[in-house]
């Protein structure tokens, strides 16, 4: 899980009259959440992922991630970060060996740092590219074995800060499709930062925040149907989620999270065969 | 035709065991005024048309033409190109150097020095105004001080001064949020609106479906489709040529016509695919959104 708790930032030398950065920021995901964070350019959220790495220290309130609360310039080994561009976090020269470098650097021997590797070598699907140079690989690939490299620590939370935005269509897919597999059938807490509202709806929860503030939360359903919020964002609803919306108001009966486009076929086509 | 490209194909480190084919025999046609979208997958070809277009690669066969200027495997200079055709990269605001906002959008009329000073200043106004850039305020400012939003305007209203006749925007919404990638939209549709000619790269052909006279699809180095954003869904072949770009409204008709609902699946558009979906559930007549059905 992780939980903030009255989380502020401020900079600015003027201590009289600080600028924030965040401002009594709460945010609660349970284990096992699938969550989403939108929110306009300089909202402050790339600072909350720091924050909750315990890259960033807060000026004020507390951190609480896998029920531990974090110090000061305590780093959080429970959280992988991921970041937009998975160039700037791949190491090593071969695929494999990038994956091992977080258990090398941990000094983990080297009969269980291969069984380990291998294991996520196996369930990321990374198989055929394990010998590759890293650069060669798609830039959905790279991100595949930047994850790769956190879950082979045995991390149970991800955050995500734009992960898919520098990838086209496919490589988007396949890393959207990744995370909601790992949150199911794993387990694993994600918090994802993003500014694709067709991605926010998959999840369980959407978090926004605007101005250092959060000012929503609740099911994507809620969200999408929340117009004094997707006014003050200015947000227009792409195409997909106007029809999602048009559903709901219509008293169609969709469930209100994990709304793909194959969701919303499945949930479409039951409710034309049972009437 | 403002743009001519015939035949281009452009090998990368030919010879070399690198060699990459990036363009494989493009032939694109493009008039003066058009809104082009170049739609496809990473490694397309789509940035290498682009630089192709501009000058800055050299075709390895084929040739491209803008405007009186032609350019082939044996060209040399492309100087006269790049005068016609401005390129907008993918995060513009990488490239931003300058002290001041001012002397950042001016700087390449200024180094062309072929303009005096007042007739620069009005120009970098323009251009400024064009983009929405509140100059006044800012001039005076290190664009390194700015919000990304603004320093993506600087650095495109310093490409826009110039005057070309063409405009390429190579992913323009990349990294922004929701609010400031309609404005880019916006912002490009007046710039083409005013009489120039625009091509914008993309990969989300539903960001672009909107705003493009005409959708071009590339892969693997050639043009795969070419349509009116209409054509694209007009007939069940290109359609399905088009699937791995349709919309998601698209795709959602279209797994349901698998599923076998008896529905249309021609639209990208929500009011209409929600008249489908109703029609198909017998729930009666879509009546508008927001409405509360029975």
């Amino acid at each position: 899980m992780i939980r903030l708790s009255d989380v502020s930032i401020s900079y600015g030398s003027d201590q009289d009259n600080p600028s924030f950065a965040l401002m009594g920021v709460n945010l609660d995901v349970p284990e096992g959440t699938y969550a989403v964070l939108i929110g306009p350019n300089g909202s402050g959220k790339t600072t909350l992922a720091k924050i909750i790495k315990g890259i960033v220290a807060p000026t004020g309130g507390t951190v609480t991630v896998a029920g531990k609360n974090l110090g000061p310039e305590e780093i959080s080994e429970d959280v992988g970060l991921v970041f937009s561009n998975p160039e700037n976090q791949i190491i090593s020269t071969v695929v494999e060996e990038d994956i091992a470098f977080g258990l090398e650097n941990r000094g983990i021997g080297a009969a269980e740092m291969r069984r380990r590797v291998n294991r996520i070598i196996k369930r990321l699907g990374l198989t055929q590219l394990a010998k590759r140079l890293p650069h060669t690989l798609s830039g959905g690939e790279q991100q595949r074995l930047v994850i790769a490299g956190i879950l082979v620590m045995e991390t149970k939370i991800i955050v995500l800060d734009e992960a898919t935005s520098m990838l086209d269509a496919n490589g988007k897919a396949d890393i959207l499709r990744l995370i909601r597999e790992l949150n199911e059938k794993e387990g694993i807490t994600v918090l994802s930062i993003t500014h694709s509202l067709v991605e926010a709806v998959l999840s369980d929860i959407v978090f926004v925040l605007d101005r250092g503030k959060i000012v929503f939360s609740g099911t994507p359903g809620q969200f999408i149907n929340n117009d004094e919020i997707l006014a003050r964002l200015d947000i227009e609803l792409p195409e997909f989620l106007l029809v999602l919306k048009g559903l709901m108001r219509a008293g169609i009966d969709i469930p209100d999270t994990a709304l793909g486009v194959q969701d919303v076929i499945g949930s479409l086509d039951r409710l034309r065969r049972e009437g | 035709m403002l743009i001519e490209i015939r035949g281009l194909h452009h090998v990368f480190f030919p010879g070399t065991p690198l060699e990459k084919a990036a363009l494989a025999g493009v032939d694109l046609s493009v008039g003066r005024g058009e809104f082009i979208a170049l739609i496809g997958r990473t490694g397309s070809g789509k940035t290498t048309l682009a630089l192709s277009l501009n000058g800055l690669l050299i075709p390895t066969r084929g040739s491209v033409r803008v405007g009186d200027v032609v350019v082939g495997p044996s060209t040399k200079k492309t100087a006269r190109l790049r005068d016609r055709v401005g390129l907008v990269f993918q995060y513009p605001e990488h490239q931003l150097f300058e002290e001041t906002v001012i002397s950042e959008i001016s700087f390449g009329l200024v180094n062309r020095g072929e303009l005096p000073e007042p007739e620069i200043r009005t120009r970098v106004y323009e251009a400024a105004r064009l983009v929405n850039l509140d100059l006044d305020r800012l001039k005076d400012r290190s664009p390194f001080t700015l919000s990304g939003g603004e320093q993506r305007k600087v650095a495109i209203a310093s490409i826009i001064c110039m005057e070309p006749d063409i405009l390429i925007f190579d992913e323009p919404t990349q990294g922004l949020d929701s609010r400031s990638r309609s404005e880019a939209l916006r912002h490009i549709k007046e710039l083409n609106a005013r009489g120039k000619t625009v091509i914008i790269i993309s990969h989300d052909l539903e960001e672009v479906i909107r705003v493009a006279d005409r959708i071009v699809v590339l892969e693997r180095g050639k043009v795969m489709l070419d349509r009116s954003p209409e054509g694209l869904f007009a007939d069940p072949e290109t359609l399905e040529a088009a699937r791995p770009f349709l919309p998601d409204v698209t795709q959602l008709l279209i797994g349901l016509k698998e599923k076998g609902w008896d529905i249309k699946t021609n639209t990208y558009r929500s009011d209409r695919a929600l008249t489908e979906i109703f029609g198909a559930l017998d729930r009666g007549p879509w009546t508008g959104q927001g409405t509360i059905g029975t």
